[in-house]
């Protein structure tokens, strides 16, 4: 029986001599009937707790939940249960143990409006489904920036999250967790949350059907650490100031629509990483300003349209082991190199429904007036092969000499230089990227 | 006093000045006269700093002007023949700037423009100042320094008869005064009977020392000589202008003249 | 006969300094250089929301690589030419050239760089200030001193009006693209693929490929790909603000010393 309204402790002592406040909650919660709604009124609750029935705990203003910086401050292993209000801090520090401040093993918890700090993981799912999180605040230790490897190269680590451990960051560097950590578990809702200087912002593994939605992560490793996790929507998330940014890996059937990759600038940050990502939309995103704004390899099937991708180092990076992805009403502005290639990308196609992307800084014909160019665009990728034979031509990135040869390559296309042609660029850019 | 000894000054394979020895004395005004290319603007511009000479010796007031420079340009003020100045900046900022380069103070500014009727110009910018004005401006620039020797190159060519009269009358009385003034000039009738001593100059060497009392009459047959090369083209040439017989060519209704002035004297027909 | 009092080099500097100030107030150069900085400052503007912050430093970029650097070497290049009819004025007095450059060049450079500002005030009011911004208008200052000065030097060597200004637009189109298509075009030789600091060292040695790199991955921090790409590429990416605050002093040093060269040069003309 669900009771409604019941309110706890006219007036709990504050945290104190042996932790009354804690203990008498910790006994209401074991001694309340399954659905019952225990409101927690103001005060400094001393943890840990578990709640292994059904129940609402509704924290009112200034109620917090603290840890003994050992454990998770809430274990929530039943079905139902709704976690709301409250300040919950002081997890443990166990990577090996993944602690986290509200750690979820139960179907369809509702964690939402609560403020999570001082601790490992912030709010970390198990194994449960159907969950609901909604507009939490989660801060990590630090706001501050990383400079971390590619994540190419070390930073995901497959083998890691198929075995469950997802954390193989060396101790030493760091004792941060996720932000928000899904493992082996499908729809949720993960809505409205401010994720801030956690380890990585949100980390997908093994979790399907969710939608994820007016997120917004800023000043973490990875805004979002995702790998083997089919069929999730994103929607309208913010990720920015992030050191590595975003990166998906290993999975199909996504759908990534309105989402800002937004200043994700240190040495080896993306936008928004893709590899052996098939069959997935990313439409009318914004990338800007990252240091690598989309990168895609070893992916099938892909449509990106609408997006804006403006402001970065390098635009978009695809690689020739991407095939069938269709690149369509795309702004591209404002890049220091718009396109970095390893080829003719001969099996991607540029221009969908007689329509292909937008380039500033083309002065293009329009003699029709239909809104597409007359001629072809060519869009060079000046240092081609050089980037990784000889590094250093990085260094003639927007180059007043590297600029003119770009331009006149857009106009006579220099032989033996590599990029992509766009047979229908677009004259404006599309106002739905924008 | 001023002295050179020996100078030689080349541009290029042209030597303009070949082993010039001449003393300037305080107390005198002394004028450099002789053809173009004499070599009188050099010398004086040698004087000046303006430039290094090839060899030789020049003293000024006691000091080396090769291993003294600064002391020996510290006695030395120097108008040069066609003076301009900073287009942008007015009379008074000119002449404040040459007034703190020599250590003056600038409240002696005003005074300096007034002497040479131009402090109703003090906020002018010097573009938009007529020739004489400028000339003017220079002049008390020239004055402001206060220097025991005085250089001036060719000065006088834009002022109007008054004005040329109140410079000489100015030098005359710095003169007096004991400073060593040296005049290069052509206009050798202006400077009749108020000149100390005349030296001329020719092909780079002091070639002797006419009397500056009969100026007119001693320079290549003087002015009366012009004037009779004239009224043989029954012509009349530029007052004050001195000009050689055989320099003297006839082209057809004109003559040419082409006398000690900075360009040719066109006689007309 | 004594030596006069001379004014000490910092007077004379501090005069040239104020006159150069003074003769700017007018110099419709100078104008037109401030409403480009003014247009230029407000480009950032147009970089929508949350943007501002970070491409304010990409468009000053540009406005300084392919505007900026021009109007201050054009600038430079009037100061100097302004000048030209004041030299005999001006070196012989007895502080000498030096002093006066001084004071003239450490003006302009001070002028132009402290107008660079307008650069960032607009994005800085906007609410895109931040310390990287600051890095891009300090930048944008020391290449636009080393360009006045540089036109000032060319406009000390180069008298001529026209010759003056087709020398001056040649060096731009030489740093501006002559060192990024040398390098491009020789990046696929052997040797220099073996010794990339070799090839390197020109780029770092270009105040505005200096700039430019320290923009790019130093204020707005695009991250370089090629970390190893020779040590002293990664050691110049790492310390792009430190090498551009070197190179912009040794360029204004040798610029200062160019036409301090180019001055005396003409004394002797």
């Amino acid at each position: 029986m669900r009771l409604r309204g019941l309110l706890l402790f006219a007036a709990l002592p504050l945290a104190g001599f042996g932790n009354p406040a804690g203990d008498v909650l910790r006994r209401q919660i074991t001694e309340s009937a399954p659905g019952a709604v225990l409101n927690v009124p103001a005060g400094d609750y001393a943890g840990l707790f578990v709640i292994e029935k059904p129940l609402h705990l509704i924290g009112a203003p200034g109620a917090i939940l603290r840890g003994d910086g050992t454990g998770n401050v809430v274990t929530i292993r039943a079905a139902d249960v709704e976690l709301a209000g409250f300040l919950v801090r002081g997890s443990g520090r166990s990577l090996s143990d993944d602690n986290a401040a509200i750690h979820i093993s139960g179907a369809r918890a509702v964690i939402r409006d609560n403020r999570v700090l001082d601790m490992l993981h912030g709010i970390y799912v198990r194994k449960a489904d159907g969950c609901r999180i909604l507009r939490n605040v989660v801060l990590g230790d630090s706001a501050s920036r990383e400079t971390i490897d590619d994540p190419l190269r070390s930073g995901l680590n497959p083998a890691d999250a198929a075995s469950g451990e997802f954390c193989a960051e060396p101790l030493s560097q760091d004792r941060r967790g996720n932000g928000i950590h899904l493992w082996n578990s499908s729809g949720h809702l993960i809505e409205g949350n401010i994720i801030r200087g956690t380890r990585d912002g949100v980390y997908f593994s093994f979790t399907k059907k969710t939608v994820v939605r007016g997120n917004r992560v800023e000043r973490v490793r990875y805004g979002l650490h995702y790998m083997y996790s089919d069929d999730n929507e994103f929607d309208g998330n913010t990720f920015t100031e992030n050191a590595a940014g975003a990166a998906l890996m290993f999975s199909k059937r996504l759908v990534l629509r309105g989402n800002r990759f937004v200043s994700n600038r240190s040495q080896r940050a993306y936008g928004l990483l893709l590899q052996a990502i098939d069959d997935t939309r990313i439409e009318s995103n914004r990338i800007e300003g990252n240091t690598l704004g989309l990168y895609i390899e070893n992916s099938n099937n892909l449509s990106i349209s609408k997006n804006r991708v403006a402001g970065n180092y390098v635009g978009l990076r695809l690689s020739d082991s991407t095939q069938g992805a269709r690149i369509f009403e795309n702004d591209f502005s404002g890049n220091i190199h718009p396109i970095d290639t390893s080829g003719t990308n001969s099996a991607n196609v540029w221009a969908a429904a007689g329509r292909g992307n937008h380039w500033d800084g083309e002065v293009a014909l329009d003699l029709n007036r239909d809104g597409i160019a007359d001629v072809p665009h060519h869009e060079p990728d000046l240092f081609g092969g050089w980037r990784r034979t000889f590094p250093a031509i990085g260094l003639l990135s927007a180059s007043p000499g590297e600029q003119l040869v770009r331009f006149i390559h857009r106009r006579i296309a220099l032989p033996g230089i590599p990029g992509v042609t766009d047979p229908r660029p677009l004259i404006r850019a599309n106002e739905v990227a924008r | 006093m001023i002295f050179t000894r020996d100078l030689q000054k080349s541009y290029g394979s042209r030597a303009v000045l070949r082993g010039l020895d001449l003393v300037a004395e305080p107390g005198a005004i002394t004028l450099v006269v002789g053809a173009n290319a004499a070599g009188k603007s050099t010398t004086l511009r040698l004087l000046a700093g303006l430039a290094e000479p090839d060899s030789g010796t020049i003293g000024i007031g006691g000091f080396d002007l090769r291993t003294q420079r600064r002391e020996a340009l510290s006695q030395i003020s120097f108008l040069p023949q066609a003076p301009r100045f900073h287009p942008r900046l007015t009379v008074g900022q000119v002449a404040t700037f040459y007034a703190e380069l020599r250590g003056r103070e600038a409240k002696r500014v005003p005074t300096a423009l007034e002497a040479w009727g131009i402090a109703e110009f003090a906020r002018t910018p010097t573009a938009k100042l007529s020739g004489g004005l400028r000339q003017r401006l220079a002049l008390a620039v020239f004055a402001l320094a206060e220097a025991p020797v005085l250089l001036l190159d060719e000065p006088g060519l834009s002022l109007d008869p008054e004005w040329r009269q109140r410079l000489q009358d100015f030098l005359t009385g710095e003169a007096k005064r004991g400073r060593t003034v040296v005049v290069a000039t052509h206009l050798l009738g202006e400077w009749e009977g108020r000149a100390d001593r005349c030296l001329l100059i020719e092909e780079g060497r002091c070639a002797g020392e006419l009397a500056p009392e009969r100026l007119r009459d001693g320079f290549f047959g003087g002015v009366g000589h012009v004037r009779a090369a004239a009224e043989r083209c029954e012509r009349n040439v530029l007052p004050g202008a001195t000009v050689s017989e055989e320099r003297i060519q006839r082209r057809g209704a004109a003559a040419e003249a082409r006398a000690l002035s900075v360009g040719p004297v066109v006689v007309e027909s | 006969m004594s030596a006069r009092p001379i004014p000490s080099f910092l007077q004379v500097a501090r005069a040239a300094a104020r006159r150069e100030w003074l003769s700017h107030r007018l110099n419709r150069f100078l104008h037109a250089h401030v409403l480009l900085l003014v247009a230029a400052g407000f480009l950032p503007l147009l970089t929508p929301g949350e943007g501002l912050m970070s491409g304010a430093g990409y468009w000053i970029l540009h406005a300084v690589l392919y505007a900026v650097s021009l109007s201050a070497l054009l600038l430079g290049l009037s100061s100097a030419h302004a000048e030209a009819e004041e030299f005999s004025w001006l070196i012989g007095q007895p502080a000498g050239i030096g002093p006066w450059l001084a004071g003239k060049a450490a003006a302009l450079a001070l002028l132009v760089s402290t107008s660079a500002s307008l650069l960032i005030v607009p994005a800085a009011v906007a609410g895109g200030g931040s310390r990287e911004l600051l890095l891009v208008g300090a930048g944008a200052a020391g290449v636009s001193g080393v360009c006045a000065l540089a036109g000032l030097a060319v406009g000390f060597w180069v008298r001529d009006g026209v010759r003056g200004l087709i020398a001056t637009i040649a060096l731009w189109f030489a740093a501006l693209f002559g060192t990024d298509l040398l390098l491009l075009g020789i990046a696929g030789v052997p040797v220099l693929q073996q010794h990339p600091d070799v090839w390197v060292l020109p780029l770092m040695a270009n105040p505005l490929d200096a700039f430019r790199v320290t923009v790019l991955f130093s204020a707005e921090r695009a991250a370089f790909s090629g970390l190893d790409a020779g040590r002293l590429a990664g050691w110049w990416v790492t310390h792009a603000a430190v090498w551009l605050g070197a190179v912009v002093s040794s360029w204004l040093l040798a610029a200062a010393v160019a036409a301090w060269l180019g001055a005396r040069r003409r004394t002797d003309g």
